[in-house]
């Protein structure tokens, strides 16, 4: 069974987003389980900081050790950190997720637009469905 | 879902790879699956989407040596195309798909094929976690490649875009990896020797067997295929072309 953390947001294409200590600021990056579909992430292809995505743009790309996969933004924002242990070590992806394993961080453009992606309750249900 | 069968021939790395990148877009537009095969009119170098290769390989060297150069959509690592038969599977990729039962049922149909020629092959099993850059793609197997006692004989990767998903990968005739370390400018790990047909069978499959393999393999698993048209299978890669043909794209990392 995948974790789901319930404070988090999530979206249908498996990012999640969390709240980090700066208001307005969110980490972003792959939920549990779309590390396990993926299996062992190989190389990250991140944006750089000062970036600008709208929701649903792709960020990135992630690859795994036989496919290649786009990253979307959950929401709109500017990216303001981009974690770099992930340059070194990309299984952190797999093993951390919601932890070390985030990509960006997102000054978000607009604070509603985080409330109104999926809760853990709306994400465990998507994954019900598979 | 309708599939569509289509074999393109020799062409050059940028073009082949454009293809592959513009039948993406069509499978978006129309919802058709296609399995295409083809060669490469010159031995050609490919690289992983994210593998770094400056410095590793010389594009003077390879030039003088007649070997072509190109850098995949998909990731993995660099293989070398001589002898052997090219597939690519390009369909819709519905987001409810899971990747691995898309790569599981292009294996299926592979394997079969490929038991029509009299080989049997296996999946392989799970294995270690590796970076692009590591070593050359038919070193090691990856979970669920096709492989003949432990090595290799079809090295396929994945890539998924917006909706559409391509596959693609080398079925060997010969061994010519080896000339992926010749060409190196710095030591290669050393690759465990590919798995060919030639091994296999004691004789060379022609590119005609291989590819009549694949469509009778295809007609078996999703009914008979329909064919596509070669200038339309072209106008989709038209847009991909500069990029794949590009230097800054093939050398950027």
């Amino acid at each position: 069974m995948s974790s789901i953390p319930a404070d988090l947001r999530y979206t249908t294409d498996h990012e999640y987003i969390k709240a980090t200590s700066d208001a307005g600021v969110f980490a972003v990056g792959i939920t549990d389980y779309a590390q396990g579909e993926l299996g062992d992430i190989v190389y990250l292809e991140l944006p750089k900081k000062g970036a600008k995505f709208a929701a649903h743009a792709t960020f990135g790309t992630i690859e795994a050790v036989k496919a290649v996969s786009e990253l979307f933004c959950p929401v709109a924002g500017e990216v303001v950190e981009v974690n770099a242990r992930l340059d070194g070590e990309p299984a952190l992806v797999n093993t951390e997720p919601y932890e070390a394993g985030w990509m960006i961080k997102l000054r978000v453009t607009d604070a509603a637009s985080v409330s109104a992606l999926l809760d853990a309750a709306a994400y465990t249900k998507q994954l019900a469905g598979k | 879902m309708r599939w569509r069968f289509l074999d393109s021939g020799d062409l050059d790395g940028a073009e082949q790879m454009s293809l592959d990148a513009g039948l993406m877009d069509r499978a978006r537009e129309t919802g058709e699956a296609l399995l295409r095969v083809y060669g490469w009119s010159r031995p050609t170098l490919s690289f992983g989407r994210h593998e770094s290769v400056r410095g590793l390989f010389d594009p003077d060297v390879l030039e003088l040596e007649n070997v072509g150069a190109v850098r995949r959509p998909t990731g993995g690592r660099v293989l070398m195309h001589h002898h052997e038969v090219t597939y690519s599977v390009t369909a819709p990729a519905p987001e409810n798909e899971r990747l691995k039962e898309s790569y599981r049922r292009i294996n299926a149909m592979l394997m079969a094929a490929i038991a029509r020629l009299g080989v049997q092959v296996a999946a392989a099993p799970v294995s270690t976690p590796r970076r692009p850059g590591g070593a050359a793609c038919f070193a090691e197997p990856s979970a669920g490649e096709l492989v003949v006692d432990g090595r290799k004989l079809v090295g396929s990767a994945q890539v998924r875009e917006r909706g559409a998903l391509l596959q693609h990968g080398s079925i060997l005739i010969d061994d010519d990896q080896p000339r992926i370390a010749e060409l190196a400018a710095q030591p290669l790990t050393p690759a465990l020797p590919a798995a060919t047909l030639r091994a296999c069978l004691g004789r060379s499959p022609t590119y005609d067997e291989v590819r009549d393999a694949l469509g009778a393999a295809l007609a078996e698993a999703e009914g008979e295929p329909s064919g596509l048209d070669a200038d339309e299978a072209a106008r989709f890669a038209a847009p991909h072309r500069a990029r794949f043909s590009s230097a800054e794209w093939t050398w950027r990392i």
